[in-house]
């Protein structure tokens, strides 16, 4: 039985909503009877082998755009693949899971996982560290030529740490003939900027012969905290503009494919591409020159 | 057509069956499970097939593998059977009535391996690292 008492209303409302998320997941865990359900997965490539390491690593070559003014797109060589599924906990690639329900239309996990926005900023982001950037130094940011614009330019000095976090949380899949959906909310769990993220993603996959392809459209939803904490300008990088650019929640809107021919049991073909529009709220930061960021990468993956 | 109805219902599961009309008519199976070392390697096994009828009737025993015909009792005294059994898959035992053909009961030999790998759904693309 969960007794609590009420939160106190000097408490901000980000702060109020962690600890609502945590009293949902403390909750969650102190009800095994919701137990699991094996249901099992129905194609290969939705199933892996419990108490077993899956490792994989694809080479080839492939593009990260960098919507961050000045900095370089990030080279892609290789992508890595390692996860590890147990009765009930779960690791897969940095996230780290426990499964509260899965049953044949329906699964609740709760999961860990990690912003992708810190991946423009900083070359060892777990994002990146398989990437290759030839240069990230946002020293000097943005000399380009002036241009008429009542606004100064945005000239940054050399910026602040943008520290990696954790974000803990909730993730529930619904499995459908026409797809699958992924409902998720996580939340800052080490108070680096108290701020949330939420994602809507539908995936469609199919089988043609030897080849395979998945398909997704992704809405991430990013708060106001994070927002701020990634893309709003410090006083100390550029004093105009941490006063004139005002961070907002946002809306990032993607879309995502991958395709593999399978060659071997070991040896697929891997193609990959993902677009992302950035959120206006965000896009809107001095930090940024582009609204969008893509990827492609194309080369050959080999699970071990 | 009947036959294999009631064939086909009684292997439904042992539970249902036994919940029928005939609840007090068992077929208890000795082993109920065989494991074998490796998901290609046969079991081979002696199994009992034990029976408790309501009604005391001359019975029969079917299953779902055609390597074991029906086999009948001639005893009205006979309650329990052995038999030699050689299998890579599960094998479902039907008790019905040799008279009526009325399926009374039903049992399972389920046949694992210690190396049948365990499966469950990943959550990720492989190749979501990217």
């Amino acid at each position: 039985m969960l007794i609590c008492c009420p939160l106190p209303t000097d408490i901000k409302p980000e702060r109020k909503i962690m600890y609502r998320t945590l009293l949902i997941l403390l909750a969650a865990l102190s009800l095994p009877s919701i137990g699991v359900a094996k249901e099992p997965c129905v194609t290969k490539d939705e199933c892996i082998e419990m108490r077993n390491w899956d490792l994989g690593v694809a080479i080839g070559w492939g593009q990260k755009t960098n919507p961050l003014r000045d900095f370089d797109d990030i080279p892609v060589f290789f992508i890595p693949t390692v996860a590890y599924y147990g009765e009930h906990w779960f690791f897969d690639n940095g996230n780290l899971g426990y499964s509260l329900v899965e049953q044949q239309y329906f699964s609740l996990n709760l999961v860990t996982s990690y912003s992708m926005d810190r991946a423009y900023f900083y070359r060892w982001d777990p994002s990146n560290i398989f990437l290759k950037r030839s240069t990230q130094d946002g020293v000097r940011m943005f000399d380009t030529p002036a241009v008429i614009n009542a606004e100064p330019e945005p000239v940054f000095n050399s910026l602040e740490s943008r520290n990696f976090t954790l974000l803990g949380g909730a993730e529930a899949f619904i499995y459908t003939p026409l797809g699958v959906v992924r409902l998720a909310y996580t939340h800052d769990m080490f108070n680096v900027h108290q701020g949330a993220e939420a994602q809507i993603k539908w995936t469609y996959g199919w089988h043609f012969t030897r080849w395979v392809f998945d398909m997704s459209l992704v809405l991430d939803w990013k708060s106001t905290n994070v927002v701020d904490y990634y893309y709003g300008v410090r006083p100390s990088e550029n004093d105009y503009w941490s006063q004139h650019y005002h961070a907002d929640a946002g809306w990032d809107k993607g879309v995502e494919m991958t395709a593999r021919y399978i060659l071997t049991d070991n040896w697929d073909m891997l193609f990959a591409f993902r677009y992302t529009q950035i959120a206006d709220e965000i896009a809107a930061s001095p930090l940024l020159d582009q609204d969008y960021s893509s990827t492609y990468f194309i080369g050959a993956a080999y699970r071990f | 057509m009947l036959y294999i109805l009631g064939l086909s219902v009684s292997l439904m599961g042992s539970f249902k069956v036994l919940a029928a009309p005939n609840e007090e008519s068992k077929l208890k199976l000795t082993p109920e499970i065989c494991i074998t070392g490796d998901e290609n390697q046969a079991c081979e096994i002696h199994v009992e097939l034990q029976w408790q009828l309501a009604k005391n009737e001359l019975v029969c025993i079917l299953s779902d593998n055609n390597a074991y015909p029906k086999w009948c009792s001639e005893s009205l005294e006979q309650h329990k059977m052995t038999l030699s059994v050689s299998t890579q898959s599960d094998i479902h035992f039907v008790l019905v009535s040799k008279e009526t053909n009325q399926t009374l009961a039903g049992a399972k030999l389920k046949i694992t391996s210690t190396s049948q790998p365990q499966v469950r759904r990943r959550y990720r693309n492989p190749w979501s690292l990217f």
